[in-house]
This record gives structure tokens, C-alpha cells and sequence, in this order.
């Protein structure tokens, strides 16, 4: 038996919400430190390193070669950090996150199979499937759906189990385990 | 665990960075450290040890202003880059070596003529090269920064050192030229 409820609020009282109204708030300050840091400390390794080649003779260039090459590498890797794995990531999981919570909500109810499977969307997040079966006693396939490999840890708790998920845009956004 | 993970799997990134770094300054360090051969006086020396950088030290106290730099290289140092020895100001080398290299000279008639004292190795009658270490005396110029006597590194028995202007220096009172290299030979012999 499928049950399917449009209009289901965010707020309900469900077991466990996947997404909160604030997060979209939240990602939009990490992106802004993040940004905001890799501004600095670049500027701060290019004036060092500006600084050290004003020092340069040529008994000492070997030396400051050295260390301005360190300095360069290593703070390149910092920001390339920050700016693919903070502010990227940032970005992606905002616009994720603000598609599913200002999409439409339906409701469906079946037995959960969280697949091993994970799926990295380019430019994205990464997606784990997750199907969700009749549970009249035919075990078809119903519903195709998808949720965020960083939020996935209570929908694993579901798996195999009878429950209710709400969905947007295919991703589970809450799930309830029915008895 | 994830953080590692998440770094390990853009590591082409993080290389590819490293690589441009080591290139970019590489580049610009060359660039701030090299000088024009006419604003550079290069030395050339086959001693069996060197302390280079401090004869370069030593031989920038009395740099002229329109020299950027003085540079003292060992021969193995040739061997990455021809150019900069073919262009090369003073050579001092081993008197077994000479006659491989002599073509690559000029004659010192003047300095010969300005300088009685000094001993010349003559090639045909002429003077080209000027003694710089006197292996039966054990006694010359630069020691402190040359060791000429290779007996106890190699076991090589000990030669005389004579120094040489290269004819491709562009320090050698040619048209528009300056004449430091010979000014140069004069502060090498005086260094002890």
C-alpha cells in the first residue's frame, strides 16, 4: 500500500528531520569565513613571499628559494582546501538544501532498502540510493530515492524497516519508522 | 578519516599546485639572480675543493658599480650550463689542462708588460696565462678559498695553477667594453 500526502510540512513531528530551516543561514557564513580567510592568508603568502625575494643576493637565493617555495606550496594547499572543500562544498550543499526545502513535500510509505551504492553528482554532493519497496507482500521497487551521504545516518537506521519518508525533489528530507 | 579521504581524492590538485610553485619561483629566483654578461664578472676555477661563495664575498668588496654581481663557479658547475662558461671572464686551471683550453684565451702582453713580477706561462713566446699557485713552493694566490693540492683527496701528484681571461669575456677592453676582467685577475692575485 502506497500512501502519498502532499502538503506535508517541515515542522511536523516526525522522528527524525534531515534538513533544518537554518542550515541554508549556516552555509552562507561558512562561505563567507572560508572565502573570507583565503583572501588573507593569500595575501598574506604573497607578501611574504614579495618580502623574501627582497632579500635575495645570490649566496642567500638557494636558501630563500627554498623556503619561498615552501611557503607558496603549502599555503596554496591550505586555500585550495578552503576553497574546494569549505567554500565548494559550502556552496553545493546551500543550493542542494535550499532546492529541497523549498520544493514540494509528498510523503510515502514502505519498506526501506538503503543500497551500498553511493553516486557523486558532478559539481555536487554525493547520493546514496535508497528504494523503497511495497509493502503489500510483492517487494516491487515503488520509489527510486536518494539521500545525502552526510545525512544518510539515521535513514540507515530505517533500513529493512516499515516506515514513512518525506521527500522533495526525490531526497529523502525525514523518515519515521511506522510499527 | 573523511578529511583525509576528501584530500587524497583531489591529490592531482594539490600536486599539480606543488609543481607550478616549484616552477614559478624557480623562474623568478633565476630571473632576480641573474645579470647581464656585462654586468657580471664570472670566475672559473678547478681547484680539487672551493669555498666559492665566500671568494665571491670577497671578491664583491671591491666591486665596481656597474657590476651587478661576481660570480665564482667550479668546473662542474660547466657542466649545467655551457653558455655561462664559454662567456666566462677568468678561468684558473691546472697547467696539465692548459693545453686543451688554450684556444679559448686571450694573450696578456700588457699585463705581462705591467706586471714583471708576476710569472706567465708562455705560449710560444707569448704570455697567456698568469701563475696563480707554484706547486714545488706550495705557496699562490686565493688559498684560503682554493685548495690547490689535491695529493690527500685523490692522490694526485700537485701541479702549478695558472689563471686565464676568457676571449669571449666581454670584460676585456674591447669596442665599448670595460676592462674589469683584468682588474679582477689583479684581485685574485692579491687575495691570500
Amino acid at each position: 500500500m502506497i500512501y502519498k500526502k502532499d502538503d506535508v510540512s517541515l515542522e511536523r513531528n516526525v522522528a527524525m528531520d534531515l534538513y533544518e530551516i537554518n542550515e541554508i543561514e549556516r552555509y552562507r557564513k561558512k562561505k563567507t569565513i572560508a572565502r573570507n580567510v583565503a583572501i588573507v592568508l593569500g595575501i598574506l603568502i604573497l607578501s611574504a613571499c614579495i618580502y623574501i625575494c627582497t632579500l635575495v643576493t645570490p649566496y642567500n637565493s638557494a636558501e630563500l628559494e627554498k623556503i619561498v617555495i615552501g611557503l607558496f606550496v603549502v599555503g596554496g594547499w591550505v586555500e585550495i582546501y578552503l576553497l574546494v572543500e569549505v567554500f565548494l562544498m559550502a556552496k553545493r550543499e546551500e543550493s542542494h538544501t535550499r532546492l529541497i526545502l523549498e520544493g514540494e513535500k509528498e510523503s510515502f510509505t514502505g519498506r526501506v532498502e538503503v543500497r551500498k551504492e553511493t553516486f557523486h553528482i558532478p559539481q555536487s554532493i554525493t547520493i546514496r540510493k535508497v528504494f523503497l519497496h511495497d509493502d503489500s507482500g510483492k517487494e516491487e521497487v515503488v520509489r527510486r530515492l536518494n539521500v545525502d551521504i552526510r545525512r544518510e545516518k539515521e535513514i540507515l537506521g530505517l533500513n529493512g524497516k516499515r516506515a514513512v519518508v518525506t521527500v522533495s525533489h526525490g531526497y529523502i528530507i525525514a523518515g519515521e519508522e511506522m510499527q | 578519516m573523511r578529511f583525509f579521504k576528501n584530500i587524497f581524492s583531489k591529490w592531482h590538485l594539490y600536486l599539480s599546485w606543488a609543481i607550478l610553485g616549484a616552477i614559478l619561483w624557480g623562474w623568478i629566483f633565476t630571473l632576480l639572480t641573474s645579470a647581464r654578461p656585462s654586468r657580471k664578472l664570472t670566475v672559473f676555477e678547478h681547484s680539487f675543493e672551493s669555498r666559492a661563495e665566500a671568494m665571491s664575498m670577497e671578491l664583491e668588496k671591491e666591486k665596481p658599480e656597474n657590476i651587478k654581481m661576481i660570480s665564482v663557479h667550479s668546473f662542474d658547475y660547466a657542466l649545467f650550463g655551457q653558455t655561462g662558461f664559454t662567456e666566462a671572464d677568468v678561468f684558473i686551471i691546472r697547467e696539465s689542462e692548459i693545453a686543451t683550453y688554450i684556444s679559448d684565451f686571450i694573450s696578456l702582453e700588457t699585463m705581462a708588460t705591467d706586471h714583471p713580477e708576476w710569472h706567465f706561462y708562455l705560449q710560444d713566446g707569448v704570455p697567456y696565462g698568469i701563475q696563480v699557485y707554484d706547486a714545488a713552493a706550495r705557496s699562490g694566490a686565493a688559498m684560503s678559498y682554493l685548495t690547490y693540492d689535491g695529493k690527500e683527496l685523490t692522490g694526485l701528484d700537485p701541479e702549478d695553477y695558472y689563471l686565464f681571461i676568457g676571449k669571449n669575456s666581454v670584460h676585456i677592453g674591447g669596442e665599448g667594453q670595460d676592462d674589469l676582467a683584468f682588474a679582477l685577475t689583479e684581485h685574485i692575485l692579491r687575495m691570500e
